[in-house]
C-alpha cells in the first residue's frame, strides 16, 4: 500500500464504523488511538459544561442536604449568616415514624399512585392515537392539548385555592345542581342493574377529575405523540397490502413500536406524581424544612421518601422493560 | 419474505372451524402475486360485510369523525375553560360578579381592573424583567444542553454511561431535596470548600487550607452581588449590571446544564441527535471539518426546532417557577410569579380598595394571574409551529 492510501484510510476510520473502511486494508492496529482519542476528548469537551455544573454547583448541596438529616442543625449566633452541623447519627431516623402527617400523605401518595399512573398512561396514549389522525383543525387540536404543559404553574395553583372570587364564577358557570342530579341517576342506574357500586365511584371519581387528568398528562402525550409520528408508513402499507384491518394493525404494529414509549412515560408519570410540585408530601416537607426551621427532620423524611420514589421507579422500569420490544434488537 | 406464512399466522384465529384446512388455503393463491392475494381478502372481506349497516365504510368513518370531533371539543372546553373564565373575570365590575345571570360576558364590563392593576405593580417593567430573565436562562440552558445532549449521542468514550446515570439522577431527585443545601452553599461559595460542611459556619473554628489564608471568611455570597459590587465601587450597579448580578445563581446554574428539569432536555436533545443519520457527520468528516465545524455547519441547521421546544420548556419554566426563585430572588417585586401572590401587593390593593375582604382585591389578583399568563400564551403562539415541527421529527423516540 503506498503512502497515501495509508493516508487516506487512517483518516477515514471512525471508531465502531470499521466496516466503513472494509474496502481499504485496516490501519487500526497502526494508528489506532489518534482518531478514537481525538474523539473521545471532543465528547468529553462537549459533556463538560454537564460536568462541571454538577460536580461545582449542584453535587454539593445535593451532599449537603444529605448530611442534614445525620446532624444537628443550629442555627450561628447573632450577626452571622450561618450554621453549624453537629454529626448525630440516626437521630433523626424516629420522625420517620412518628410524624403522623409524614406517615398519611407519604401512605396517600403511594396508595393513589398505581391508579393514577395507570388512567394518565391510557388516557394519554388514546389522545396522541387520536391527534395523530388526519382531520382538519388538526394543529389547533394539538396546540390546545399542549397548553397546560405552558399554563401550569404553581403559583396559580397557590392562587386559586384562596380565591374565593374565583370559585364563584366557576360555581355559577358549571351549576352544580346539574351535576348532583346527574349523579343521582347515574347511581340510580348503578343500583338498578346490580352493577358494583365501589368500581362505579372509581369511574366517576375519575371522570370528575378529567381535567387534572389532562393537566397531568400534556408531557406524555407530546411523548407518545413523538413516538407515534417516527413509525414507518411503509408498515402499514405493507399490512394493509395484506388485508388487515385497522384493529389489527393497532395490535401487532403500533402497539409493539410505541412500548418503548410506555415505559419512558411510565417512569416520568410515577417520578411526576410522586414528587411534582403540587404533590401535597413535597409541599409539606419544603414548609417544615423552610418556615418551620426543622432543617434535620426534614431532610430525613425527604431523603427517605426520595429512595421509596427512587426504588418504586426502578422496579416499576425493571418489569415493564421486559414487556418492551425493541425493534433492533 | 414469506407473505402467505405470516398472511396464515395473522389470520389464524378468523378461519371458521368448519372450513376447509390450510393447505388448501394455501394452494388457493398460488397462481398469485402477493399483491393480487390482498386484493382478494379485501374484495372477500367486504362481500361478508355487504348489506350491514355499520360495516358500510362510509358510515363507520362518519360516525368516528362524528365521535373524534365531540370529544376533542370536550376536552378542548375542559383545557381552555379556566382561562376563558379568568379572561371573563378580569372584565367584570363587582355588580357583575355577583349577579347570577351573568356567566361569560359582564353586563357592566370594565377596564378598571387592569387599569389598577398595571399602575400598582409597575407591570412594563415587571414584564420586561421577568421576561428578560426567563429568555436569558431558556437559552443558556437551551445552549448547554444542546451541546451536551450532542457530546452524549455523538462520541463513545468511557464512562459515559456513568455520566448519563448522574444526568437520569438530577432529572430524578426534587428539587425541593436539595434547595435549602444550595442556598448555603451559594451564600457562602467557596468553590475549593464544597464538600466542606464547616464551610458555611462562619461562627464555628476557622479551617486553614495549606496554612496560609482562612478559608472561612474568603467565599463569596453569589445572591449579594450586587451589595459586594456596591462596598466595591461605591455605587449601585446599572440596570443591566445589576440584572446579571441579581440572577448569577440561576444563569449559573443554566449555563452549566444544571437547571430546573435540564436532565429532561439533555434527553431530548440526546435522542433527537441519534436518529440523525450518521452518513451527514462523515461525509463533513472526510471534506475535512473538525469536531466543532461538522458540529456547527451540519448538526446544528436540522436541530433549530428542537432547540426552539427546549427553549420554551426553558422560559416557561423558569417563568413560573416560584419555590427556586422565592429561596434566590425572594424580596424582588421585578418577578411577576412572585409578585401576584406576594403579601406587600395585596396591601397595596387593598388600601386601593378600602379594605382588605373587599371583592376588588381578589378582582385584581385576577388580572394578576391573566397578565402573568400572557407573555407566555404569546410566546407559544409564536413558537408553536416548530413546536410541532420538533415532535414531528421525533427527538423522544426511545
Amino acid at each position: 500500500m503506498d503512502e497515501a492510501a495509508k493516508k487516506f484510510s487512517s483518516a477515514l476510520v471512525v471508531p465502531g464504523e470499521e466496516k466503513f473502511v472494509s474496502g481499504l486494508k485496516r490501519t487500526r492496529e497502526k494508528k489506532p488511538r489518534t482518531i478514537a482519542q481525538k474523539r473521545a476528548i471532543a465528547g468529553w469537551i462537549f459533556i463538560s459544561p454537564f460536568l462541571i455544573g454538577f460536580i461545582f454547583l449542584l453535587f454539593p448541596p445535593i451532599y449537603t442536604s444529605l448530611m442534614f438529616a445525620f446532624s444537628d442543625v443550629f442555627t450561628a449566633s447573632e450577626g452571622y449568616a450561618g450554621f453549624t452541623l453537629v454529626p448525630a447519627g440516626f437521630k433523626y431516623a424516629e420522625t420517620l415514624i412518628n410524624d403522623l402527617t409524614y406517615l398519611q400523605f407519604a401512605g396517600s401518595s403511594l396508595a393513589t399512585l398505581g391508579l393514577q399512573v395507570l388512567t394518565i398512561i391510557i388516557f394519554s396514549f388514546v389522545i396522541a392515537n387520536i391527534l395523530n389522525q388526519k382531520f382538519k383543525g388538526r394543529t389547533v387540536a394539538r396546540a390546545i392539548f399542549f397548553l397546560p404543559v405552558i399554563t401550569s404553574s404553581a403559583a396559580i395553583v397557590l392562587l386559586n385555592a384562596f380565591d374565593p372570587l374565583y370559585s364563584t364564577a366557576n360555581n355559577t358557570a358549571t351549576s352544580s345542581a346539574d351535576e348532583l342530579q346527574l349523579m343521582g341517576q347515574i347511581l340510580g342506574l348503578v343500583e338498578a342493574f346490580k352493577l358494583p357500586t365501589d368500581a362505579t365511584k372509581t369511574i366517576t371519581g375519575l371522570v370528575g377529575n378529567v381535567s387534572t387528568m389532562i393537566k397531568n398528562s400534556g408531557v406524555q402525550i407530546l411523548i407518545f405523540l413523538s413516538g407515534l409520528q417516527s413509525i414507518s408508513p411503509s408498515l402499514f402499507e405493507s399490512s394493509k397490502i395484506e388485508g388487515a384491518t385497522p384493529w389489527e394493525n393497532f395490535w401487532k404494529i403500533t402497539f409493539p413500536m410505541i412500548s418503548p414509549l410506555i415505559l419512558v412515560n411510565t417512569v416520568y408519570t410515577v417520578i411526576d406524581s410522586l414528587s411534582g410540585l403540587d404533590n401535597q408530601l413535597m409541599n409539606y416537607l419544603y414548609t417544615k424544612k423552610i418556615s418551620q426551621y426543622k432543617y434535620s427532620a426534614g431532610a430525613m423524611e425527604s431523603w427517605a421518601y426520595f429512595l421509596v420514589v427512587f426504588a418504586i421507579t426502578g422496579i416499576v422500569a425493571l418489569i415493564i422493560s421486559k414487556l418492551v420490544y425493541y425493534e433492533n434488537e | 419474505m414469506d407473505i402467505k406464512a405470516f398472511f396464515n399466522k395473522l389470520f389464524k384465529k378468523e378461519t371458521p372451524a368448519t372450513a376447509a384446512p390450510s393447505s388448501s388455503d394455501e394452494n388457493r393463491f398460488a397462481g398469485y402475486s402477493n399483491e393480487e392475494v390482498g386484493k382478494i381478502i379485501l374484495e372477500e372481506k367486504k362481500k361478508k360485510a355487504r348489506g350491514k349497516f355499520l360495516n358500510n365504510k362510509n358510515v363507520r368513518k362518519w360516525a368516528w369523525a362524528l365521535i373524534r370531533f365531540l370529544l376533542i371539543l370536550g376536552l378542548s372546553y375542559i383545557i381552555l375553560y379556566p382561562l376563558i373564565l379568568r379572561v371573563s373575570v378580569s372584565f367584570k365590575t363587582v355588580n357583575d360578579v355577583f349577579d347570577s345571570s351573568v356567566v361569560f360576558i359582564p353586563k357592566e364590563g370594565t377596564f378598571n381592573n387592569y387599569k389598577n392593576f398595571i399602575h400598582t405593580i409597575g407591570y412594563p417593567s415587571v414584564l420586561l424583567y421577568s421576561c428578560g430573565r426567563a429568555a436569558v436562562a431558556g437559552l443558556l440552558q437551551a445552549i448547554s444542553t444542546l451541546l451536551v445532549g450532542y457530546g452524549f449521542a455523538r462520541f463513545k468514550f468511557k464512562g459515559r454511561g456513568l455520566v448519563f446515570m448522574l444526568v437520569m439522577f438530577t432529572m430524578i431527585i426534587p428539587t425541593q431535596v436539595y434547595i435549602l443545601g444550595m442556598y448555603l452553599k451559594f451564600r457562602f461559595y467557596n468553590p475549593l470548600t464544597l464538600y466542606n460542611l464547616d464551610a458555611f459556619n462562619t461562627s464555628g473554628v476557622t479551617s486553614m487550607l495549606f496554612g496560609l489564608f482562612d478559608m472561612n471568611y474568603s467565599s463569596v455570597n453569589l445572591l449579594g452581588l450586587s451589595a459586594a459590587w456596591k462596598s466595591a465601587f461605591g455605587s449601585a450597579p446599572g440596570p443591566i449590571i445589576g440584572f446579571f448580578l441579581d440572577n448569577a445563581s440561576l444563569f449559573l446554574l443554566s449555563m452549566f446544564a444544571v437547571g430546573f428539569k435540564n436532565g429532561l432536555f439533555v434527553y431530548m436533545f440526546r435522542q433527537y441527535f441519534r436518529g440523525v443519520p450518521k452518513e451527514l457527520e462523515e461525509a463533513a468528516y472526510i471534506d475535512g471539518a473538525g469536531f466543532a465545524k461538522t458540529f456547527f455547519k451540519v448538526m446544528l441547521p436540522g436541530a433549530v426546532p428542537m432547540f426552539v421546544t427546549v427553549f420554551l420548556f426553558g422560559f416557561v419554566w423558569t417563568y413560573n417557577d416560584i419555590i427556586f426563585t422565592q429561596q434566590f430572588n425572594g424580596s424582588s417585586e421585578q418577578i411577576m410569579a412572585i409578585v401576584i401572590q406576594s403579601s406587600n401587593i395585596v396591601n397595596k390593593f387593598a388600601s386601593l380598595a378600602g379594605g382588605w375582604d373587599t371583592p376588588e382585591v381578589q378582582l385584581y389578583q385576577n388580572v394578576g394571574v391573566c397578565l402573568h399568563l400572557l407573555p407566555v400564551i404569546v410566546l407559544y403562539i409564536f413558537c408553536q409551529r416548530s413546536f410541532v415541527q420538533s415532535i414531528e421529527r421525533s427527538g423522544l423516540v426511545g
